[in-house]
């Protein structure tokens, strides 16, 4: 897959810095469509500084991100956002059903020409072993990786271009783990030239199943490593 | 209609001697508030006092000059009085405050001396500066708990606000919910208040033109008017200062710049 010449939809040069201490030293990334990089490190590395960057939502950044070959405009963030999606660790939930939680996005002004049935999600949750009466639910009483269901799925659900994974299956259970691995591959599979993602995670398996590069942060710098490199446990 | 009886030395020294209820409850319970009490009541006294020969000197020059500093005088101490009660806060904060404080009431004095009750001149003093007094009052209440809320909001939903500039939320889309909570909450007393005012407690304006020997109904118009004054007021310094601190806290590339906010030290 690696040999598919396709367009660059990210290009970064990042800094960031506090007093005393580098968080991100000049860290140069390229994403083409068709890419899926594993992005691991140890705790404290950068990795999620990293994506936030990526998505333009850390402040006191230095640097560019360019997003198909352009600079962003400021008026133009929340389209890119809407287009190069940050999901946190920490899973957004609101108050309300699970269906109320999936269509939050449409509130916004740059997702208000999308539309979605509570078929087409409940296609995307069938393979996690959810039904109908699950988006009925009550999104603050679910357990953490259910929370993390629902927030992947509200991603796929708006079609974005690049997906930036922190850790979404951390607190997943393996069957969930691996049905969510296959929504983001459904995802990317359909329309593979303009589509990547960074997938943060800790766990050498999974690191080498959705990865076809793999990227290590450590102490603010990025390395590209080979994905067949065994990991250090 | 003119009873007004002037208070001599004399009833002030009987009505601070009633001072002595708070003491004498605070040693029974063991409150341990009587230095707090001694202080508090030697203030008063004293900043009354001052002020009272202040506003003397104010109202017999009645020179524009001077009606303006007294009344920028009693802005800052406001705004100051406003930004004190927040508990996260930002740099820029107590600007912010000065500011909304400022032009809300300022204006609002502006169309009541020019338009409404038509004093000549419009700075009269015995009207240009109680009126702005009662709308500073007023107003710092709500700046202060509109912006409270405003920034306890946000401070304690990082995660939330992030999530929805990550989703595609423009920075306004984002702080919407606490923006229109913060200004909800700063405006609800004035409301609260405009809902029981004269069945509850008669206003202390009114108050005090009954006791200086104004007719009943005079004195409502009068407090009709103030209320209406006050309401206006808040709404506006609530809901300027809200904005500028949402401003504050957003930056024009949809970020979140929580690490601007600082929980007060010392509360």
């Amino acid at each position: 897959m690696g040999t598919h010449q396709t367009g660059i939809l990210l290009e970064a040069r990042l800094s960031k810095s506090i007093p005393g201490r580098q968080l991100l030293q000049e860290v140069s990334c390229r994403l083409r469509g068709w890419e899926r990089v594993a992005l691991v490190g140890a705790s404290g590395a950068g990795k999620t500084l990293l994506l936030r960057a990526l998505a333009l939502l850390e402040p006191g950044v230095h640097g560019q991100v360019r997003w198909q070959g352009q600079p962003v405009a400021e008026e133009r963030i929340p389209l890119f956002r809407s287009q190069v999606m940050y999901l946190p660790q920490q899973s957004l939930l609101i108050c309300g059903t699970v269906w109320d939680n999936l269509q939050l996005p449409l509130r916004f002004g740059v997702h208000r020409q999308r539309q979605f049935s509570q078929e087409e999600a409940l296609e995307l949750l069938r393979p996690f072993g959810f039904q109908q009466r699950f988006l009925r639910q009550q999104a603050l009483q679910l357990s953490g990786g259910e929370g993390q269901v629902v927030a992947l799925v509200r991603a796929c659900l708006l079609q974005p271009q690049v997906l930036l994974l922190d850790e979404p299956t951390a607190s997943m259970d393996p069957q969930a783990a691996q049905a969510a691995v296959e929504l983001v591959q459904r995802w990317w599979e359909q329309e593979p030239e303009n589509r990547a993602y960074i997938w943060v995670t800790h766990n050498v398996q999974l690191a080498q199943r959705v990865g076809s590069r793999r990227w290590r942060m450590s102490s603010g710098r990025l390395q590209e490593e080979s994905p067949q490199q065994d990991l250090p446990a | 209609m003119n009873s007004y009886i002037e208070l001599s030395a004399s009833s002030l020294v009987v009505a601070g001697s009633l001072i002595a209820v708070n003491g004498i409850i605070s040693l029974a319970l063991g409150l341990g508030l009587e230095r707090r009490l001694l202080w508090a009541a030697t203030r008063t006294v004293v900043q009354l006092l001052l002020v009272g020969v202040v506003l003397q000197y104010v109202f017999h020059w009645a020179h524009v000059g001077v009606v303006l500093l007294w009344g920028t005088a009693m802005t800052v101490v406001a705004a100051l009085s406003a930004v004190d009660r927040i508990q996260h806060r930002y740099r820029a904060i107590w600007w912010d405050g000065l500011v909304a404080l400022g032009c809300s009431n300022w204006l609002i004095t502006l169309v009541a001396v020019a338009a409404v009750i038509g004093n000549r001149p419009w700075y009269a003093p015995q009207f240009f500066i109680p009126l702005l007094g009662m709308l500073l009052g007023n107003t710092l209440n709500g700046i202060a708990l509109g912006v409270d809320r405003l920034t306890g909001l946000l401070a304690q939903g990082r995660q939330r606000v992030e999530g929805f500039l990550a989703l595609g939320a423009t920075a306004y889309e984002a702080a919407e919910e606490s923006i229109r909570e913060a200004v909800r909450t700063g405006m609800l007393p004035i409301i609260n208040s405009m809902s029981v005012v004269g069945l509850v407690s008669l206003p202390g304006m009114m108050t005090g033109q009954l006791l200086a020997g104004v007719s009943p109904w005079n004195a409502v118009k009068y407090q009709i008017v103030i209320m209406f004054l006050i309401a206006s007021a808040t709404a506006l310094g609530t809901t300027a200062a809200v904005l500028l601190g949402y401003r504050r806290l957003f930056n024009r590339k949809h970020q979140f710049l929580v690490h601007r906010l600082r929980k007060k030290t010392g509360s």
